[in-house]
């Protein structure tokens, strides 16, 4: 209980915003890395080869960093967004 | 309500609460830093697009579609899996550097690189949008009153560019395959059957308030193919499909009111950008589904916040709230 409630009240306003403006650029901006998978497919394959571009060669830690970092940013928003009501009373 | 059908739901609907939760923490600085990183990304897409131009293998979406006999290829999607994905972004981004960015000259530059890029994507719905986008700045202060001449005229030219290099096939086969799949969701492709529907109490609710809420999506097609999950995936390819088989016809019809009402304040009052953003958001609706598109949700999300907290999304300068 008293883990639960430092966690929320040390995250503070600044930090949460930090926390997720770089969620949310991280997301955005590591788009190459995102889809490395289909770019190696492009460079690798010879041309007018028939390939499926998105099925192959993403790393899985890749893809599980990708699915986490927009629930991540929704669960800031969420913190920051609901935490406030707690601190005006 | 099955559990993986809720959670594809819940991701479909996901931008909805963000618009709500971001709200209070959307400033300027925000805007520039994801700006300049979406500015960034297009600048690498439309350099990866030229490489691919002689280079692509293939595509997943059939054969490998060369310009004539040449071997250079017609659709190239850059970093994104798919062409009008791809288009989306550049659109997107270029209209996102527009709250950023002020000076007209850029601005051109910028609209010009976005036709570029979405012209090497060859969707037919980018190229309308970037022509609108180039038309629009091209108008300078004149816009609003060549607004009616440049829509349309951008449809047309679309139209003929689009049809030249993809087949005189490609407009019918490209909207007739999204007007069937809206139809068939809808439950009634002809329009006699629908008005009749319209008479009958029951269908008529049963076509208002939809019970398959999150089977209508992306998520739910590739749990079912990917993951062989047990969903009756309903394939839409269209945000406005998406509304009917997600929510019913109801919310197609909110979206519709608010769109045309947003678009027509917008313009009465002058706020060009904003104009800009809502043609975007209304023409890929059409052919892509925006909310599940990453990260453009993102990027749609965060502008329109932006704009309504600063007064001047619909409202240029305030002006009609004095």
């Amino acid at each position: 209980m008293i883990f639960r409630k430092n966690l929320i009240f040390d995250l503070d306003d600044k930090k949460l915003k930090f926390l997720f403006r770089w969620l949310l650029l991280l997301s955005i901006g590591l788009i190459p890395l995102w889809h490395i998978g289909e770019l190696i497919n492009i460079l690798t394959t010879e041309r007018g080869f028939r390939i499926n571009q998105a099925a192959l060669h993403t790393p899985l830690f890749l893809v599980i960093i990708k699915n986490l970092l927009v629930p991540a940013m929704v669960f800031v928003s969420f913190l920051l967004c609901f935490s406030r009501p707690f601190r005006l009373s | 309500m099955d559990i993986w059908q809720f959670m594809v739901g819940i991701r479909w609907f996901l931008p909805f609460f963000l618009f709500i939760l971001i709200i209070s923490m959307n400033d300027k600085d925000l805007l520039r830093q994801l700006a300049y990183v979406s500015f960034g990304i297009m600048a690498m897409n439309l350099i990866m697009q030229l490489w691919q131009i002689g280079n692509i293998p293939s595509v997943w979406w059939g054969t490998w579609a060369t310009i004539g006999e040449t071997r250079l290829s017609t659709r190239n999607p850059g970093f994104f899996p798919l062409p009008v994905t791809s288009a989306m972004f550049t659109c997107f981004s270029t209209l996102f550097t527009f709250l950023v960015v002020k000076g007209l000259r850029i601005r051109l530059t910028l609209g010009f690189f976005c036709l570029v890029s979405v012209f090497l994507t060859m969707s037919g719905t980018g190229f309308c949008v970037a022509l609108i986008i180039l038309g629009t700045l091209l108008a300078r202060k004149y816009w609003r009153i060549l607004l009616p001449v440049i829509v349309p005229t951008s449809y047309v030219l679309t139209k003929i560019i689009i049809s030249f290099f993809r087949g005189s096939h490609y407009f019918a086969q490209s909207l007739g395959t999204r007007q069937t799949v809206f139809s068939r969701n809808s439950e009634e492709t002809d329009l006699l059957n629908f008005l009749a529907m319209w008479l009958d109490g029951s269908k008529l609710i049963d076509w208002f308030f939809s019970a398959n809420f999150g089977l209508g999506t992306n998520g739910a097609v590739l749990l079912k193919n990917n993951l062989g999950i047990d969903i009756i995936a309903i394939a839409t390819d269209s945000f406005l499909t998406q509304l009917v088989v997600n929510l019913g016809g109801f919310s197609l019809m909110i979206y519709l009111i608010l769109m045309t009402s947003a678009t027509l304040l917008a313009y009465i009052s002058g706020s060009k950008v904003t104009v800009l953003w809502l043609f975007a958001i209304g023409i890929f609706s059409v052919t892509a589904t925006i909310t599940e598109a990453f990260p453009m949700f993102l990027l749609v999300i965060v502008a329109i916040t932006y704009g309504i907290k600063n007064g001047d999304f619909l409202f240029r300068n305030k002006r009609l709230l004095k």
